[in-house]
């Protein structure tokens, strides 16, 4: 049935491909691209009692795939916004960590999570070896995963949240341990990044080939399709608000900028608020959008957009908010439309409180925030470009 | 003369070898153990304004107190002989069901930092081990971190579990990522803490209650 849906809104999916695709080239329009992300196939926010028991297991890749194409489906149906559909193998952020080492707790209802670090010192980066992505970790459920929705559905598949080589170091040294190894062992911690960063790639490599993507293009970072010419890849940053300027341009910005080298160009994702980073994701070499869910705190996304005019994409996301009224009239009041793209993700069991920036817990019906929030965009921004 | 100014300054720059040598220094030029212990706090304090001003981050914070931590165990002994004592001790863990520690283990240190006694439970503790942890070491504050919008709400259980076990005094405070100042006040704790920057000013003035 999804693919009798979808299929009937192939024109709208190539003018919503258009609309993103004049995001990235800076072209001036009148509004920006807007997706409603209520086809989330994380399960934070989500309703319990919706998630299939065998969600995350090697036996429920139908599951996982029917669960996406039920809200995609839904979506496509009742919300005619910039979103083009594609299935997401998803186990959590912890696919790589999984893969070199790191123990990975299911718990039901939350998304797959790491136990802990498994390096204990600087020396012990040496130890480290890459990866079977057939055999080791959650890697092989991953393939698994985009094999079975390329042969079960006509839907394209992406490949997982891989995080970045931020991500990755931290999850196998700790939080704690690698911020003091940059300043103790600075040069363990380059090895550590080179390692995962070539892992990364590697395993990236290995992801697009399955699912049949080209290097250069097939990215599909929550919910909104990556233009052609704009880069194959997309890597999460969220660390980047925790340090400092310096220590990030030092530890991070050559490594993520030879992931979005290797794959033409890339975009990079973060939750939170990092204005300090601004000139640092400039000095990011392939970077041609930032994706931020910016908690409503708007300062920071006016700064970004004042730094990025002309040259990086801005999406400017957030969990819906609970006055979405409120935010969107804030927002649209400032945001420049050329060269933006702006999403919000409703979810069942969560909404953004603006005013604490924080994400609180709410009972709501996912369909109704969407299509609320939906009304509440279309209206403030007065119609649509193309 | 022993420099206590440069004491302050090299814990606050996380430089461990130099807080250590300033505090050998002082405690060898005979000074006051309080006022070395003092010194060493008001770092702590200016480094707990510069990470809520966004001036330092989490990697400054955590050198900070390391160099705190070394200092103070060369002070220790004489803080015993004088018998000056921790501000008060807390209890500090993340809430049941809940994994994440590093907001957990900030706010620790900072409260260290503070002279605050911190007995760390670590991550995933129900709520009847806050109360045997504060009523085995006389504990006058429970810290409960919650990362997830899914488990925060294990907060509220602690604090039921806290007074009903008849420790009404014992003041409780809570924060992390999904909590927010009213959250706190519906789950009836005594305070919030937005960040580990603010930690030990929220700490002080539930204490002052």
């Amino acid at each position: 049935m999804v693919d009798t849906i979808v299929g009937s809104a192939a024109g709208r999916f190539e003018r919503a491909r258009e609309r993103v695709a004049d995001a990235y080239r800076h072209r001036p329009v009148t509004t920006p691209p807007v997706v409603v992300g209520d086809c989330n196939y994380w399960i934070t926010g989500e309703d319990p009692t919706r998630i299939p028991e065998d969600y995350f297991e090697a036996s429920g890749y139908d599951s996982m795939r029917r669960f996406q194409e039920a809200k995609i489906a839904s979506h496509v149906e009742r919300i005619d916004d910039d979103y083009v559909p594609f299935l997401f193998p998803w186990y959590g952020t912890g696919v790589v960590p999984s893969a070199l080492g790191s123990r990975i707790i299911f718990q039901r209802g939350e998304e797959p999570a790491i136990e802990g670090p498994i390096l204990g010192s600087p020396a012990e980066v040496r130890r480290l070896e890459p990866p079977d992505p057939r055999r080791d970790g959650l890697m092989p459920r991953v393939l698994g995963c985009i094999d079975r929705f390329k042969a079960t559905s006509g839907l394209p598949a992406s490949f997982t949240d891989c995080q970045g080589p931020l991500n990755i170091a931290l999850s196998l040294a700790g939080v704690e341990q690698l911020c003091l190894w940059m300043y103790d062992a600075p040069m363990a911690v380059h090895e550590l990044m080179d390692f995962a960063t070539t892992v990364l790639i590697d395993w990236l490599v290995v992801q697009k080939t399955h699912a049949g993507q080209p290097m250069g293009s097939g990215a599909f970072p929550h919910a909104m399709v990556l233009p052609d010419g704009f880069g194959g890849v997309w890597i999460s940053d969220d660390d980047c608000t925790i340090l400092s300027a310096p220590l990030y341009r030092e530890f991070v910005v050559p490594y993520n900028s030879r992931v979005l080298r290797a794959f033409g160009g890339g975009t990079l994702h973060f939750c939170g608020n990092a204005p300090h980073q601004v000139d640092n994701f400039l000095a990011t070499d392939g970077l041609v959008g930032i994706n931020n869910w910016c908690m409503g705190e708007f300062e920071s996304v006016r700064r970004m957009q004042d730094a990025f005019e002309g040259r990086v994409v801005l999406m400017v996301c957030d969990t819906t908010p609970l006055d979405a009224e409120r935010y969107f009239r804030e927002l649209f009041g400032f945001l420049r439309p050329t060269g933006t793209i702006v999403g919000t993700y409703p979810a069942p069991a969560n909404a953004l409180d603006a005013g604490s920036h924080r994400v609180v817990s709410v009972r709501q019906d996912q369909a109704e925030v969407a299509d609320r929030a939906w009304a509440i965009i279309r209206r403030l921004l007065g119609g649509r470009d193309g | 003369m022993a420099d206590l100014d440069g004491l302050t300054t090299a814990i606050e720059a996380g430089d461990r070898t130099a807080a250590a040598r300033a505090t050998q220094q002082a405690i060898d030029a005979g000074r006051n153990p309080q006022s070395i212990l003092d010194a060493m706090t008001a770092a702590m304090n200016n480094v707990g304004g510069r990470f809520q001003r966004n001036e330092i981050f989490v990697p400054e914070m955590l050198i900070a107190a390391r160099a705190m931590k070394e200092a103070t165990a060369l002070l220790e002994p004489l803080l015993v002989a004088a018998d000056i004592r921790p501000e008060a001790t807390a209890v500090i863990g993340t809430v049941k069901g809940d994994l994440h520690d590093i907001g957990k283990n900030l706010v620790g240190m900072m409260w260290k930092g503070a002279n605050i006694e911190v007995i760390d439970l670590g991550t995933n503790v129900p709520p009847e081990r806050y109360v045997e942890a504060a009523r085995t070491h006389g504990a006058r504050i429970i810290g409960i971190s919650a990362l997830l919008t899914t488990t925060m709400t294990g907060m509220g259980d602690v604090v039921r579990a806290v007074r009903d076990a008849g420790m009404g005094d014992v003041r409780i405070i809570v924060g992390g990522a999904p909590v927010t100042a009213e959250f706190a006040r519906e789950i009836g704790a005594d305070g919030y803490a937005p960040d580990a920057g603010s930690a030990v000013e929220v700490a002080k003035a539930a204490l002052a209650r």
